[in-house]
């Protein structure tokens, strides 16, 4: 069977629930007081799709402003983004539209994007309807699902329906191996100038 | 007007109420503008009875000599002061920097902090961002911190929201600016019950109110400690930047989920010495131990790759530094702290491999390491490998030479010596009376680049609850400050209190602070310290990194 690495980066705004998603994802648990990521985290999960094996490199940004110029440190080369708003916060779903904007202009040109509605659970105090959701979706020809980190709900699915859609092995491998996190022109690394 | 009972905490609060007021109004306490500088001085005078045997007062009262005046400066500021127009609700969205570009403001999530389990104390639970402000509860806190912009802007409070302390904090920017139009610098206000001290820093003024009687010198190191932290995480030159594009930016959207590292600090710098002393404490481990623990460290490594530190149970462990960059700049103890509290403020860094920008202000203010963090023993977490690389993109390269340390050590089963490592208890010492002390020594070898360190003992009964706890350590900040008072620097206090007898003592190889049961006699406490000092010196290898580990990464010796 052969292994395929595949790197997926999350993005969204602050406290939408990126790192619950990806700790559902890698570990099956949730922590209801999750703290805020800082930078970036990184964390594998393998699993089998159909007869390959995909090993998800996943990068879990901060969606705190301060580390928005980063962002593309971790999107560049990666097979897939998913973006995740909150279900309940219209205003996340307004960044969600900038980050797609970011991603078609800075990103890399196959990349798979899938939206998450994140906070399903929470429908009570819903803002985003799913229609409006699903139907911007469908004009970017994006994944789309609501999921639910705390209930579990649509968190592995998310992660199949990327492996579906990635396309088959042979140019656009997009492995770990050869690939550069290049530097980008943003006012945090411009100062690298240290020693 | 109100009397002695603490007049600027309880001024600031009316002017809260107070409708903001015109601004010719300030021109009011031009006359009193002298005497802002005048009770310090006069401070000193009070510790001039140190040596004598003093009655027990973990608290001593320095009272302003002129209290009167003082408190005529404050409660005219706060009353004719015009709060800054827009009362921190102002949006700051035009601003557009590439890298702000979007985003509402973040302000919401401010108010979903949650308190670090790690850091929280019965004394004073560790965030209060709900705290009703206008509640005698608020005023009581033993020490405030808030940080403002220069246009008066909230930036943080260590109780309550900063909106709510939005015209506060204009009252104290405008104390800052009226006191700077007479070309002149406002450093501290005393009254009977609180000190507040007042500290700019570029754009950002940060101000401490404190009742803990700790020095001016000490809370000014605190608040610097507090700035620091903010510039390890945006830079010293993003922050002018950002001001300079505009004034009263709104500095919170960029520390937005960052609060708790800021309370975790302040709550570290209350129960933690290592601040006071400006040194580092490392967790006592065999000597042989150590050195095989460094030369796993040394050994993987990758280009740029510039420290590698090693931290069990918040204490360090053991840390292997680039030659070439240790040479042009020693890594200071306060950048460690800022790193230690960063590591424990945080659970974000138990899940997975952390990437992040981080600056050392005291090592290059502007700019950035990217830290690699990862814990050596989930789900335990209290084993962290923390490696600093100036190549933004070694991600991977530096994610190998965890894998590599983590081996090694798995080969020598180090993680199972390290769960046993502990800190030592002061009965190992063997003298009695002797309750606790904390060692700072200057005669360690290869002084240049090494890391000023101190040991201590665990605080052990009668100094087990967080109350004795903090009482001792206010009696060491108050010896410490006596000891390093600048009008009056003094070598040796023997103070003789009730509960306790201290001694402290510094010479040029060493500073001490030791705490004694209340009746011992002073020859005998000479004697228990000879024999602690001997002690120390045999176990010093276990103590203390002796030896810091190098390493070379920079092949070309071009650096930028």
């Amino acid at each position: 069977m052969s292994l395929r690495e595949l790197k997926v980066c999350l993005l969204g705004e602050t406290g939408v629930g990126k790192s619950s998603i990806v700790c559902r994802f890698v570990e099956d648990s949730f922590d209801p007081n999750i703290n805020p990521t800082i930078g970036a985290s990184f964390m594998t999960k393998t699993v089998q799709y159909q007869n390959e094996l995909h090993k998800f490199l996943i990068w879990d940004t901060a969606g705190q402003e301060r580390f928005r110029a980063l962002a593309p440190m971790y999107y560049r080369g990666s097979a897939a983004a998913i973006i995740v708003y909150d279900i309940t916060k219209e205003e996340s779903f307004l960044t969600l539209k900038n980050w797609v904007k970011e991603l078609r202009q800075h990103g890399p040109p196959n990349i798979v994007v899938a939206i998450a509605g994140n906070k399903c659970d929470l429908s009570d105090a819903r803002e985003v309807l799913e229609k409006d959701a699903k139907d911007y979706a469908d004009s970017i020809h994006a994944i789309f699902v609501e999921t639910s980190a705390k209930n579990a709900i649509n968190i592995n699915e998310i992660f199949t329906e990327i492996s579906q859609k990635i396309p088959h092995l042979d140019t656009s491998d997009s492995g770990v191996r050869g690939l550069k996190l290049r530097r980008e022109q943003s006012d945090l690394t411009r100062e690298r100038t240290c020693c | 007007m109100e009397t002695t009972d603490s007049p600027v905490v309880t001024s600031l609060h009316q002017s809260d109420k107070n409708e903001m007021q015109s601004e010719n109004n300030i021109d009011s306490i031009t006359e009193v503008e002298d005497h802002m500088t005048l009770p310090r001085i006069e401070r000193s005078k009070e510790t001039k009875l140190l040596d004598t045997l003093t009655e027990n007062n973990s608290n001593p009262r320095y009272l302003p000599v002129d209290i009167q005046k003082e408190e005529a400066v404050v409660f005219d500021v706060s009353e004719t002061v015009k709060a800054p127009e827009d009362g921190g609700h102002e949006d700051s969205g035009e601003f557009v920097v590439a890298m702000l570009a979007r985003g509402k403001l973040e302000e919401q999530d401010v108010c979903k902090r949650i308190s670090p389990p790690i850091l929280e104390t019965s004394l004073e639970a560790s965030t209060h961002w709900d705290e009703d402000v206008t509640a005698e509860t608020w005023r009581q806190h033993r020490k405030h911190v808030f940080v403002l912009s220069e246009a008066g802007k909230p930036i943080y409070s260590r109780y309550g929201s900063e909106e709510a302390l939005s015209s506060t904090m204009g009252v104290m920017m405008a104390l800052v600016s009226f006191i700077q139009s007479g070309d002149n610098v406002i450093r501290s206000v005393y009254s009977d019950e609180h000190t507040v001290v007042f500290m700019q820093q570029g754009p950002l003024v940060l101000v401490s109110v404190s009742s803990t009687r700790q020095s001016e010198q000490q809370l000014r190191n605190e608040l610097l400690y507090v700035y620091n932290q903010i510039v390890s995480m945006l830079t010293q030159a993003s922050i002018t930047r950002i001001f300079e594009h505009k004034k009263n930016y709104d500095l919170r959207r960029l520390l937005a989920g960052s609060e708790k590292i800021l309370d975790g600090l302040l709550n570290l710098v209350d129960f933690d010495p290592s601040f006071l002393l400006s040194a580092v404490h490392c967790l006592p481990i065999a000597s042989s131990f150590r050195d095989s623990l460094s030369q796993i460290l040394q050994k993987a490594i990758t280009p740029n790759l510039v420290f590698s530190i090693l931290i069990a149970k918040n204490q360090l462990l053991t840390i292997a530094q680039e030659k070439m960059v240790i040479e042009d700049a020693k890594l200071d103890p306060s950048d460690l702290h800022l790193l230690l509290n960063l590591i424990g403020a945080s659970s974000a860094f138990q899940a997975g491999e952390i990437w992040t920008p981080i600056c050392l202000p005291s090592f290059n203010p502007d700019c950035y390491f990217y830290a690699y963090i990862s814990y050596l023993d989930p789900p335990e977490c209290t084993v962290c490998l923390l490696l600093l690389s100036t190549d933004n993109e070694a991600f991977y390269a530096v994610a190998e030479c965890k894998r590599k340390i983590e081996e090694a050590m798995q080969a020598q089963n180090a993680l199972t010596s390290i769960a046993k490592a502990q800190s030592y208890s002061v009965s190992q010492v063997g003298v009695s009376d002797l309750r606790h002390f904390m060692y700072k020594p200057f005669d360690v070898p290869d002084n240049h680049h090494q890391l000023t360190q101190f040991t201590s003992p665990e605080m052990e009964a009668p100094y087990d609850s967080e109350e004795e706890k903090m009482r001792l350590l206010d009696l060491y900040r108050d010896m410490h400050g006596r000891i390093h008072n600048t009008s009056r620097p003094l070598k040796l206090i023997y103070h003789v209190g009730l509960r306790e007898t201290l001694l402290a003592w510094v010479t040029t190889k060493f500073e001490l602070y030791t705490c004694f049961s209340p009746l011992v006699t002073k020859s005998c406490a000479i004697n228990a310290i000879t024999k602690l000092l001997r002690w120390v010196k045999k176990e010093e290898d276990r103590l203390f990194i002796r030896y810091p580990p190098k390493y070379s990464t920079t092949p070309n010796a071009s650096k930028s």
